[in-house]
């Protein structure tokens, strides 16, 4: 008897257990899930005030500090170099955040964008990607979104403290879905047919089955900007780096329901806009000069097989600062070379200046010499080049030059001809004092060129070994 | 390449008979490894480096200007770094120099010395100015340079050169070539002087276009209305002090209303020298008018110091001199059609 009791309590409990699940309780509206309004920037736009001593023909502005109603921005921490401003009613670009409330525009204020009070605004104007799932298989309905917009002046092209401005006209698409077919979206300003105060209303009717866990993505606005609400400025209660958040809403309504009414689904959502961040970094001015060596075979400075180094300036005593000829062969020119590469960001540039402590002198003496080369026409010096193409009757050594990234030299070899100078002399009182061989006006990153030497002598020349010293010097333009 | 080619082919042939003889016999896996192997081995070694770092060096800060009064003490850290993964040598060394380029680039001589460098002094407690010191490979020394101005120092600037040399007192016998100093050099722009602004004297002169469709009429320039005209401009600084160039460039209608403005690059002009003036890109200024641009229009550089302002100023007449010379010529075109035309008819008329 009491397992036939307690057969019956249990059937009766499965039987309640079945009959809840198999007859579901009615649920009238659901949630559209993984709902997101990605704005494309969730920068604040900016609304604040000219205070003096801005004045009309100076490029410097002065930013009132103290908020009033609408005007919330009272530092330049919202703006960036390049931020296109509206200055009174003129428009502006700012060149330079000087501190927290002066900045500075890349052309003056006109006469009337300088008065105490004249407005300063800054347009954010983002995209809105919303992007949810669906809760229900409406057919052919459409979907609602909602946008807060402030009170009053919601729709005059100028930032507000308390929503988004209708900013006159927005374009609206949609992203057609399995089972939703959209037609040209519809926006309504605040306050405008079916639209309730206080929100900007988007519709986005479509024609198909609808369908239960379809993903929807609505845009609002453009990219470019054009036809697009205005972000928020700073709220009256804005605290410099924490966000004003909004709420917004997305709402599924059945065919030719009502838009004041109550939606079959629907969800809400929080959007945040907040101050653009300001990175500021101090770089150490600096200058960096390296000399590095050529190996032999390459062709540094010309072409041709005349052209080529002879001998390396990689390897051996003292390399790379240092360029050993070695044993040289009577009427045939040697060829060597070094890589120099120069970087500063000092804003005047640079310049490299050579000179060396003679010519080559026997035993690195004084006498005899290998003279400096004047070339294949007696031309060249310090200061003016000549072709060195001939190495019987033009003894002598010299260098020439070539820009291998963006480094200015004062001349350079002709495909296969060598253009050649000779480097100033400080034992030469004739000579120029050093001779400015590579340079920049401006910062440099990594400007390089070759310095290519030759050398030749004749039955003349006595023997031994000759030697002198070039001394490189890199400073920057002050 | 062609070499290191016929090399791998001969090896890869050995390979293929070794691994035929019994006893020695080499997995087909283990061939391709060795092969790999043996082919990164030759290729670098058939690689002929082209360059090679021998020699780096940083130096911070590359410019230091300093105004100070007599009697006073300033001490700056410069900071050495050797970007080359080996020890070397290095001597610092103070040059004294006087003139300048146009470019603000000193002209140097090595030799030069002068009195006052004895202001100037090392406090570092191993480097000595003219000694050489040791910096490690990929390693930073610094220098801490002191100068202190006696009371009765002349009131004038000073400009000098740290210079930070390579240094190398190794012979090399039966030495045939050229050896190579590197130096890096910081400037030193010194203002000596009691007051904090001391006065300048700058004025600005050769105000030059340069390119464009240009033609000279005494004082005036004319030039065409659509092509960019350029620039050039230099300062002189008449003063006994260095002074900075703040400025714009700007051009003006005949209502004196900007309608350009270009800012002048910041730079450093020494006492009783000249320096070219040029726009924040360190390039000559650049104003590119439209058709709207018709008559004179003045160009003006104003550079603004701490105690004087210097401007000059051209003036530019902008005339449509292409499009007047484009109609001119479309005209004489039409005109020779015509005629010709005309003449073609009249023949035919008289036929």
């Amino acid at each position: 008897m009491k397992g036939n009791r307690t057969v019956v309590v249990a059937s009766v409990i499965v039987l309640m257990m079945v009959s809840f699940f198999y007859y579901p309780k009615r649920i009238d509206s659901a949630n559209l899930t993984v709902t997101k309004d990605t704005l494309q920037t969730s920068r604040l736009s900016f609304a604040g005030r000219v205070v003096a001593p801005t004045a009309a023909g100076s490029s410097h502005v002065w930013l009132n500090t103290s908020g009033a109603a609408g005007f919330y921005s009272v530092s330049t921490a919202g703006l960036k170099v390049g931020d296109a401003l509206t200055i009174g009613v003129g428009s502006y670009t700012v060149s330079s955040i000087v501190d927290a409330d002066e900045f500075t525009t890349t052309v003056v204020l006109a006469s009337g964008d300088a008065d105490v009070a004249d407005v300063i605004y800054l347009k954010g104007k983002p995209q809105h990607v919303v992007t949810f799932t669906t809760a229900s298989a409406i057919a052919s309905g459409f979907f609602r979104i909602l946008i807060p917009a402030a009170t009053s002046n919601f729709n005059d092209a100028v930032p507000d403290s308390t929503g988004f401005d209708f900013n006159t006209a927005v374009d609206v698409s949609a992203t057609n879905a399995t089972g939703y077919t959209f037609a040209t979206p519809v926006a309504t300003v605040s306050g405008g047919t079916s639209c309730p105060s206080g929100w900007h209303c988007f519709e986005y009717h479509y024609v198909g089955t609808g369908g239960v866990g379809t993903a929807i993505t609505l845009k609002i606005g453009n990219t470019s900007g054009t036809n697009t609400l205005i972000a928020p400025a700073p709220a009256a209660a804005h605290t410099q780096g924490t966000a004003d958040t909004y709420t917004f809403k997305v709402q599924n309504f059945v065919n030719a329901s009502d838009p004041t009414g109550t939606p079959t689904d629907q969800t809400q959502g929080k959007l945040g806009v907040i101050e653009s961040v300001r990175v500021t970094a101090t770089v150490d001015p600096t200058i960096s000069f390296s000399i590095a060596g050529i190996a032999s075979g390459a062709s540094p400075c010309g072409t041709g097989t005349e052209n080529q180094t002879d001998v390396t300036t990689v390897t051996g005593t003292n390399a790379p600062l240092a360029v050993p000829f070695g044993t040289l062969t009577l009427n045939t020119f040697r060829d060597a070379a070094h890589l120099l590469t120069l970087s500063t960001n000092a804003v005047s540039g640079y310049a490299v200046t050579a000179q060396e402590n003679d010519q080559l002198g026997k035993d690195g003496g004084t006498t005899p010499l290998i003279i400096d080369t004047a070339g294949d026409n007696s031309l060249a010096n310090e200061t003016t080049s000549d072709t060195w193409d001939v190495a019987a009757a033009h003894p002598g050594f010299g260098y020439t030059l070539k820009s291998v990234n963006l480094a200015t030299v004062p001349f350079t070899s002709t495909g296969a001809n060598f253009n050649v100078r000779t480097f100033p002399s400080i034992a030469d009182p004739d000579s120029p004092l050093v001779q400015t061989i590579m340079s920049s006006t401006g910062t440099s990153d990594a400007h390089t060129a070759n310095v290519c030497y030759r050398v030749t002598v004749t039955a003349t020349q006595a023997a031994g070994d000759y030697e002198n010293q070039i001394t490189y010097t890199a400073t920057a333009s002050f | 390449m062609k070499k290191f080619y016929l090399k791998n082919h001969s090896c890869h042939s050995e390979l293929d008979s070794e691994s035929r003889t019994p006893g020695f016999r080499v997995k087909p896996g283990m061939t391709i490894v060795f092969l790999i192997f043996l082919f990164v081995i030759l290729a670098n070694a058939g690689i002929h480096p082209v360059n090679a770092a021998g020699y780096g060096l940083s130096l911070y800060p590359p410019l230091l200007r300093v105004h100070i009064k007599p009697g006073k003490t300033i001490t700056q850290v410069f900071k050495i770094d050797n970007l080359i993964g080996e020890e070397k040598i290095f001597i610092a060394r103070l040059v004294p120099f006087t003139d300048a380029d146009l470019f603000g680039n000193p002209i140097l001589n090595l030799k030069s010395t002068a009195p006052w460098l004895s202001y100037f002094s090392l406090t570092n407690s191993s480097i000595k100015l003219g000694e050489p010191f040791t910096i490690k490979a990929n390693s930073s020394e610094q220098l801490i340079l002191s100068l202190t101005v006696p009371e009765n120092a002349a009131l004038k600037d000073l400009y000098v050169t740290l210079l930070v040399s390579t240094y190398s007192n190794t012979g090399v016998p039966n030495y045939q070539g050229t050896q190579v100093s590197a130096t890096t050099g910081s400037n030193l722009l010194i203002t000596i002087a009691s007051e904090a602004y001391p006065p300048t004297l700058l004025r600005v002169e050769n105000i030059t276009p340069t390119s464009g469709w240009l033609f000279k009429f005494g004082s005036y320039y004319l030039a065409d209305s659509i092509s960019p005209v350029s620039f050039t401009a230099q300062v002189l600084n008449r003063g006994d002090f260095a002074a900075e160039t703040k400025g714009i460039f700007k051009v003006a209608g005949q209502k004196a209303e900007p309608i350009y403005l270009e800012g002048v690059l910041p730079v450093n002009v020494l006492a009783k020298t000249k320096r070219v003036l040029q726009n924040n890109h360190g390039e000559n200024f650049v104003f590119t008018p439209n058709l709207g641009h018709i008559g004179p229009f003045r160009a003006t550089i104003s550079i603004k110091t701490d105690n004087a302002n210097a401007e000059n100023s051209i003036t530019i007449i902008f005339l449509p001199l292409k499009v007047s010379f484009g109609l001119f010529f479309a005209s004489l075109f039409l005109i020779a059609i015509y005629q010709t035309t005309k003449s073609k008819k009249d023949t035919l008329d008289t036929s």
